[in-house]
C-alpha cells in the first residue's frame, strides 16, 4: 500500500510539474472560481493621475547612443532630449523645435549654430550619479557629439553622422556649432536623432543602460521585465507635467491591446490593427488619431532579376493590379477616416518634399488586357496551360510578404491574386521578417512587398543605388541619373529647387516602375478621450512633457 | 536505481554538447543577419557599411564559425552562456528574469489541466460509450482542432471584453495582493491548462480502458473489491504510465513554447524571449535559453522514466 | 505493417491469438461495425472525403481566382454565398471543400509518417533497451527539447518553400513523441507473461514485437494518431506563416483560420468555419479510432 501511494505521489509531483514556480496549490485551485470583482482598471482610485501606454515592442537595450527598436525610444525619448527635436503634427509636415538648443542657424551653408538653453539640469532623482543641480553646457553637448562620432564608441548614430559632420565646437558655455563636411538637407534631421547624456557617467564607470539619466521631464522609475516601464515627472525640469506617473507597458498582441483600451485599461495604443478600428471608433470613450506622416507601402520588383529587367514586364506587372481595389478592400471603412491614400507608386509622402500625387494619378492606369499585350511585345506567349512562357521558361514568381503586418501580407496576396487572372503564376509567400531583409538584402526576392522610407531623405533609401544597400529596400535598380537626381536634391539647401528636383526623381522611378505600385497608409493611434494635449503632435518617439506640449489625464 | 541516475546525469553530458552543436549549426544555417536587425535597419533606417563593419566585428562575428562555437563551449562549461546581441546584458540573468513567470504559469496550467483530465478521462474509461465518454472526446477534439490562439483570443473577449471580469493581459505581482495575482493568472492558465488537458483526457482514457480489461482488475473485482478502489487503486496507476509519458513531452514543450499564451497574454515569460531573440537573430540569448530548457527538459524526462520504475515494479530500469 | 502482421499471424500461436488470419480479421471488422458511433465516424469521414476530392462538383466558384472585393465579408447565408465570403470577397465554401484537400492530405501524411517512424523507434528503444535505448532515447529528447521555430526556420532554408517540404519538416518534428509514447508501452509489456513466454518459446524478437506486444500497445497510439492529425494541419497553417508553404493565396484550412484571426470580434464565422472543419475531421477520426482501439482490444472484443 505504501508502495503504490508513494509513486502516485511521485507521478503527481511530476504532473504538477517540479514545484519550482511560486505560487501553492491551495491558492490556484481557486483559480478559475476567483473572477468576481476584480477591477480591471488598476490605478484609477485615488487622486494620482497616471497615463498608461501599451508598446508592442519589448525593449532593447537602453543605452542612449545606441538607437534599437521604436520601444526603447518610447522610454528614451521621455528620459533623455536632443538639442532639437521634429514635431511631426506640424501643418505642413516635419517641423523642428527647441530641446536643449532654444534656437539654431546656419551661419553659412556648412555651419550651424546652436543656442543652448540656460535652465537645462542632469536628473538628480532616482540615481547615485548626480547628488545636485548640475546644469548642462555647450560642452557636454560637444562631449557627447564627439563621443558618437567616435567609430570605436560603436554608436548606431556614428554611421549617420560621420558622412555629414566635419567637427563640433563648444564657442562658449551656451554656443554649439557644428561644422560640416558638405550642404545637407537633411541634418538637422540627423541631429535630432542625437540624445544628450552625462559623460560623467562613462568617466565614472556609471551603467546608464540599467539607471537611465537625461535631462528629460520624466525619471527612469522602475522596470519589470518584459512587463512595463514606469516613469515619474522630473522635478528639475523646466515644465512641470501634467500626469503624476508614466506607465508604458508591453503587450506585443496588438489586437489584446486594443481590448485593453476599449476596456479602460490603457489611455494610449500607438497603432490599431485596420480589423480593430471600427471597435475603437465606435466606442464613446475612445478617439482615434491618425498618424501624421503616410507610410509608404509598395511591391517592390528586385530589378537583378533578367525577367525584371524588361521595362515592359514590369509595366505589365504593374498594370494588371488593381491598386485601387486593393486600397478599397484593405481599409474602405463605415467610420469616415482615411486609413490610406493610393499613390499610383509615387513613394513620397504626400506631406514631404517631392509629393505630386496628381501628376502621380496622370501616369498610372489599371488594365489587364494592356498589360497582356505588353507581355506578348516582350515575347512571351500564353502556353497550354494559361501561363505565360518565354524561351520555354515559365512566368512565375513569388511576391515576398512580411508576417508581421497583415496589411502587407494581404497586399501582397491581392496582388499575386491579380497576376493569376491574366497568366501569370504569381504566388504570394509570408515570409518571417528576419529572413526577409536578409532575403531583400542579398537579392533574393523576385517580387516584395515591403514598406518604410517615409522619412526625410527617405528616396535615398528606397531607390538610390548605392546608399539603398544598408536597409531592406533593395530593388537593385542601376539608374545612374536618378543617383545624381537624388544626390543633388538632398544637397540643395534652397527649398523651392530642392522640392523641383526631387518631384523629378520621384517621377523617374515610378516611370521606371521600380515599384508595381504602392500606397501611403496612416496608422491609427488609439486614445482614450480622457488624454489631453497628445493629439497636437500624436507620436510617442518623443517627450510627452516639453516646451510644445504636455500630455495629461484627466482627473475623473 | 542510484546508479541508473548517475548514468543517466552523465549522459547528459555528451546530449548537451550535441545539442549545443546543433543549435550552432542550425542557426548558423537559418537566414537573417544580427547586426543587420540590431541596428534597426530596414523600414526607415539604413546603415553605411562602415557601422556595419564595426559592429561585426564588436559582436564577434567576424571569427570562423568553429571558433565562436569552442568559445560558447568554454563559456558554458563554466557557467557562462555569454552576453546578448540585444540588450548587452548576461544571457543567464535575462532568462532567469523571465523564469519566474514561465514557471508559474506552468504550474498553474498543469494544475488545471491535471484537475480536469483525470476526472474526465476516467469518468470516460469507466463509463465506456456512454454521455460522457462522448462529451470527454467532444471536448478533446475541440481543444486540439481549434489553434491556441482562437481559443486565448476568445476567452479574452469573453470574460475580459464583454463580461469585464478579468483583466485582458499582464501579469500580476503577488506584492500586489492575491487577488491582482490571480486575476492575471486565470485567463492564461485556463487557455493552456484546457489545450494540455484535451490531450491528456484522451490519453487517460484510453490507457484506463487498457488496464480495466487486464486480468489483475478482474480478479480484484471478482475478489469484491470496492469499485472505488479498483479505480483509483489499481486502475489508476498502470493507466498513468502513457499519460505520464506525454506530460513529459508537453511540459518540455510549456516550458519554452507557451509562445503564443504568453504572447497573448502579454506574459513576461522566456517563451516570449525566445521568440523575440530569433526575431532578432541573437545568436548567444537563442543559445543559451535553448541549452538550459533543454536541461530541464532532459531531467523532466529522467523523472519520467523513473515514474515508470514507481507506477509498474516489473519495469527494470537497468537491463543487464 | 498491417500486412505483414497478417502474414505471420498464423504461426503465432498463443493465447487468443490462436485463430486463422482471416477470422482474426473479419473478427476485429465485425467488432468495429457494431459500434455504432465507430461507424457514424466513419461514414462522417467518407463524407468529408467526398465533398473535398470531388470540390468542382459542389461550388461553381474558384477558391482563388474568383475575388470580388466588392462582395468581401458577406455572412453566412448571403444570397450566391452559402457560408458567406472572407475579406478579399472569396466564396468561403469553395475555399473550404478546396482547402480540404490540402489539409486531410497533409495532415494524414504527416500523422502516418511520424507514427511509423515514431513506433519503430520507439519498439526497438524499449524492446532492446540497453546502449541502444539509451542512444536512441538520447536522441529523442535532443529533437524534443528544441525549439519548434528554430528547427522549422532552418530547415525552411535548407530545404526551400514547398508543401512536401512542409510535410517532412512536420514528420520531423512529429516522431520523438510517437517514440517516447510507443517505448513506454513497450516497457510495460514486455515484461507480461505472454511475452516470456513467446521468448521462452524462441520466438524472433521482430515477430514478438509485431505480434505479441504492438498490438496491446495500440491504444495509446491510436489515439495520439488521431490527435496528431488536427495537430498537423495546424503547424502546417503555422509553417505557412514563416513562409515555408507554398503559396498563401491557395485554400488551407489553417491558413483559413490564421488569416481569420483579427476578425474574432467583427466576423467571427471566419476562423469558426474552418474550424468547425478540422474539429469534424478530427471527431470523426477519433471515433475511428477509438472504435479501432476496442476492435483490436480482444478482452473489449468479447
Amino acid at each position: 500500500m505504501k508502495k503504490r501511494s508513494l509513486a502516485l505521489l511521485l507521478a503527481l509531483v511530476l504532473a504538477i510539474g517540479l514545484t519550482m514556480g511560486g505560487c501553492n496549490s491551495s491558492e490556484t485551485s481557486e483559480d478559475p472560481a476567483n473572477s468576481e470583482g476584480n477591477e480591471s482598471q488598476s490605478g484609477s482610485e485615488g487622486e494620482e493621475r497616471v497615463l498608461t501606454i501599451a508598446s508592442p515592442y519589448a525593449i532593447g537595450s537602453l543605452t542612449p547612443w545606441i538607437s534599437n527598436s521604436d520601444g526603447d525610444r518610447y522610454v528614451l525619448g521621455n528620459v533623455y532630449e536632443a538639442l532639437i527635436e521634429a514635431n511631426t503634427g506640424a501643418a505642413d509636415g516635419v517641423e523642428y523645435v527647441p530641446a536643449i538648443a532654444e534656437s539654431w542657424e546656419y551661419t553659412d551653408d556648412m555651419t550651424l549654430v546652436f543656442k543652448i538653453r540656460e535652465n537645462v539640469y542632469w536628473q538628480t532623482e532616482g540615481n547615485d550619479l548626480f547628488d545636485e543641480k548640475v546644469q548642462v553646457t555647450a560642452h557636454d553637448v560637444k562631449a557627447v557629439f564627439d563621443f558618437v562620432l567616435d567609430e570605436t564608441n560603436a554608436s548606431t548614430e556614428w554611421g549617420d553622422l560621420n558622412p555629414l559632420i566635419e567637427s563640433v565646437e563648444a564657442t562658449d558655455d551656451f554656443t554649439f556649432t557644428v561644422h560640416a563636411k558638405k550642404p545637407s538637407a537633411i541634418l538637422l534631421n540627423e541631429i535630432s536623432g542625437v540624445l544628450i547624456f552625462p559623460m560623467k557617467a562613462i568617466e565614472e564607470d556609471f551603467d546608464l543602460t540599467q539607471q537611465p539619466v537625461g535631462t528629460g521631464a520624466f525619471i527612469f522609475a522602475d522596470y519589470k521585465v518584459d512587463d512595463s516601464v514606469t516613469l515619474t515627472p522630473n522635478p528639475d525640469y523646466r515644465v512641470t507635467p501634467n500626469v503624476d506617473k508614466v506607465v508604458i507597458e508591453i503587450v506585443p498582441d496588438k489586437a489584446v491591446a486594443a481590448i485593453a483600451l476599449q476596456n479602460g485599461e490603457v489611455d494610449i495604443v500607438p497603432q490599431i490593427l485596420t480589423t480593430d478600428l471600427e471597435a475603437v471608433a465606435s466606442d464613446e470613450d475612445l478617439k482615434l488619431i491618425p498618424n501624421s506622416v503616410g507610410w509608404y507601402r509598395y511591391i517592390g520588383i528586385n530589378c537583378s532579376n533578367e525577367i525584371f529587367q524588361d521595362l515592359k514586364v514590369r509595366q505589365a506587372i504593374s498594370m494588371a493590379i488593381d491598386f485601387e481595389a486593393i486600397t478599397e478592400t484593405l481599409f474602405g471603412n463605415d467610420f469616415g477616416a482615411t486609413l490610406a491614400v493610393n499613390s499610383y507608386g509615387g513613394a513620397v509622402p504626400p506631406e514631404f518634399e517631392g509629393a505630386d500625387l496628381e501628376a502621380w494619378k496622370a501616369v498610372y492606369e489599371y488594365n489587364p488586357e494592356k498589360a497582356q499585350s505588353l507581355l506578348e511585345e516582350a515575347g512571351w506567349t500564353k502556353g497550354s496551360d494559361g501561363i505565360y512562357e518565354k524561351d520555354g521558361q515559365k512566368l512565375s514568381f513569388a511576391i515576398k510578404c512580411p508576417t508581421n503586418d497583415q496589411n502587407r501580407v494581404k497586399l501582397g496576396e491581392m496582388a499575386a491574386t491579380y497576376l493569376k487572372t491574366i497568366g501569370i503564376d504569381a504566388s504570394a509567400q509570408p515570409t518571417e521578417w528576419a529572413t526577409m531583409t536578409a532575403d531583400i538584402a542579398s537579392g533574393n526576392t523576385e517580387l516584395f512587398v515591403m514598406g518604410g522610407g517615409s522619412v526625410v531623405g527617405g528616396m535615398n533609401m528606397l531607390f538610390h543605388s548605392v546608399t539603398s544597400q544598408g536597409g531592406s529596400h533593395n530593388v537593385f535598380y542601376p539608374d545612374p541619373e536618378l543617383d545624381a537626381l537624388l544626390d543633388e536634391g538632398y544637397a540643395t539647401i534652397d527649398d523651392d529647387a530642392r522640392i523641383e528636383i526631387l518631384k523629378e526623381a520621384a517621377m523617374r522611378a515610378l516611370e521606371n516602375k521600380v515599384h508595381a505600385g504602392g500606397y501611403f497608409e496612416y496608422v491609427q493611434i488609439g486614445m482614450n478621450k480622457r488624454v489631453t494635449d497628445f493629439e497636437k503632435s500624436p507620436t510617442l518617439w518623443y517627450s510627452l512633457c516639453n516646451d510644445y506640449r504636455n500630455v495629461g489625464v484627466d482627473g475623473e | 536505481m542510484r546508479i541508473y541516475i548517475i548514468r543517466r546525469l552523465l549522459q547528459m553530458i555528451p546530449t548537451l554538447l550535441i545539442i549545443s552543436f546543433m543549435i550552432f549549426g542550425l542557426l548558423y544555417l537559418t537566414p537573417g543577419d544580427p547586426v543587420f536587425l540590431m541596428l534597426g535597419a530596414g523600414e526607415s533606417q539604413s546603415i553605411s557599411p562602415e557601422t556595419y563593419e564595426m559592429v561585426r566585428k564588436d559582436l564577434g562575428l567576424d571569427q570562423p564559425f568553429f571558433v565562436r562555437y569552442l568559445n560558447f563551449v568554454k563559456g558554458a562549461v563554466t557557467g557562462d552562456l555569454g552576453e546578448s546581441y540585444v540588450t548587452r546584458q548576461d544571457v543567464f540573468s535575462e532568462i532567469m528574469a523571465r523564469m519566474p513567470a514561465t514557471l508559474q504559469l506552468t504550474f498553474c496550467a498543469m494544475l488545471i489541466s491535471v484537475l480536469v483530465s483525470i476526472p474526465l478521462g476516467i469518468l470516460a474509461a469507466v463509463k465506456h460509450n456512454s454521455i460522457w465518454d462522448n462529451i470527454s472526446t467532444f471536448l478533446a477534439t475541440i481543444g486540439v482542432s481549434l489553434p491556441k490562439f482562437w481559443f486565448a483570443l476568445v476567452l479574452i473577449i469573453v470574460f475580459s471584453l464583454k463580461l469585464g471580469w478579468l483583466p485582458s493581459k499582464g501579469i500580476g505581482y503577488l506584492e500586489e495582493g492575491l487577488g491582482t495575482y490571480l486575476s492575471h493568472m486565470a485567463l492564461p492558465a485556463i487557455s493552456l491548462g484546457l489545450g494540455l488537458a484535451a490531450t491528456q483526457t484522451r490519453m487517460i482514457r484510453s490507457s484506463m480502458l487498457d488496464v480495466l480489461g487486464q486480468d489483475y482488475i478482474r480478479f480484484a473485482r471478482s475478489k469484491g473489491l470496492k469499485e472505488k478502489i479498483v479505480i483509483l487503486g489499481h486502475a489508476m496507476k498502470n493507466a498513468l504510465i502513457p499519460v505520464v509519458t506525454v506530460f513529459g513531452s508537453e511540459v518540455g514543450g510549456l516550458l519554452g513554447g507557451a509562445v503564443v499564451t504568453e504572447t497573448i497574454f502579454a506574459w513576461p515569460g522566456v517563451g516570449r524571449l525566445i521568440v523575440n531573440s530569433i526575431g532578432k537573430r541573437d545568436y548567444p540569448m537563442i543559445q543559451g535559453a535553448t541549452l538550459m530548457l533543454c536541461t530541464l527538459f532532459l531531467l523532466i524526462n529522467l523523472l519520467v522514466d523513473i515514474c515508470y520504475a514507481g507506477l509498474n515494479p516489473k519495469i527494470r530500469l537497468e537491463k543487464k | 505493417m498491417n500486412n505483414e502482421q497478417k502474414k505471420d499471424l498464423p504461426a503465432g500461436v498463443i493465447g487468443e491469438e490462436a485463430l486463422s488470419a482471416s477470422s482474426y480479421w473479419k473478427d476485429i471488422a465485425r467488432s468495429f461495425c457494431k459500434n455504432k458511433i465507430a461507424v457514424v465516424g466513419l461514414v462522417l469521414l467518407a463524407v468529408i472525403v467526398v465533398l473535398c476530392a470531388g470540390a468542382p462538383l459542389f461550388t461553381s466558384y474558384d477558391p482563388v481566382l474568383d475575388m470580388n472585393p466588392s462582395e468581401n465579408l458577406l455572412p453566412p447565408g448571403s444570397e450566391g454565398h452559402l457560408l458567406g465570403t472572407d475579406d478579399y470577397g472569396r466564396d468561403l465554401w469553395s475555399r473550404l471543400l478546396y482547402g480540404g484537400r490540402t489539409s486531410m492530405l497533409t495532415g494524414a501524411i504527416v500523422a502516418i509518417v511520424s507514427a511509423a517512424a515514431g513506433v519503430v523507434i520507439g519498439c526497438v528503444s524499449g524492446y532492446f533497451g540497453g546502449l541502444l535505448d539509451s542512444l536512441l532515447m538520447r536522441f529523442t529528447d535532443i529533437m524534443l527539447s528544441f525549439p519548434f521555430l528554430i528547427i522549422a526556420i532552418a530547415i525552411m532554408a535548407a530545404l526551400g518553400a514547398s508543401q512536401k517540404n512542409v510535410v517532412l519538416a512536420l514528420a520531423i518534428i512529429g516522431w520523438p513523441g510517437f517514440a517516447r509514447l510507443t517505448r513506454s508501452q513497450v516497457l510495460a509489456l514486455k515484461e507480461q507473461e505472454y511475452v516470456e513466454s513467446a521468448r521462452v518459446a524462441g520466438f524472433k524478437n521482430a515477430r514478438i514485437i509485431f505480434n505479441h506486444i504492438l498490438p496491446n500497445a495500440m491504444g495509446p497510439i491510436i489515439v495520439q494518431l488521431t490527435l496528431a492529425v488536427g495537430n498537423a494541419i495546424l503547424s502546417a497553417a503555422s509553417l505557412n506563416f514563416l513562409g515555408m508553404g507554398v503559396d498563401s493565396t491557395l485554400p488551407d484550412w489553417g491558413v483559413m483560420l490564421n488569416q481569420g484571426r483579427n476578425y474574432l470580434q467583427t466576423h467571427s464565422y471566419l476562423t469558426t468555419v474552418p474550424g468547425i472543419a478540422i474539429s469534424l475531421t478530427v471527431l470523426a477520426m477519433n471515433w475511428v479510432g477509438d472504435g479501432l482501439r476496442d476492435a483490436f482490444d480482444p478482452r473489449l472484443r468479447k
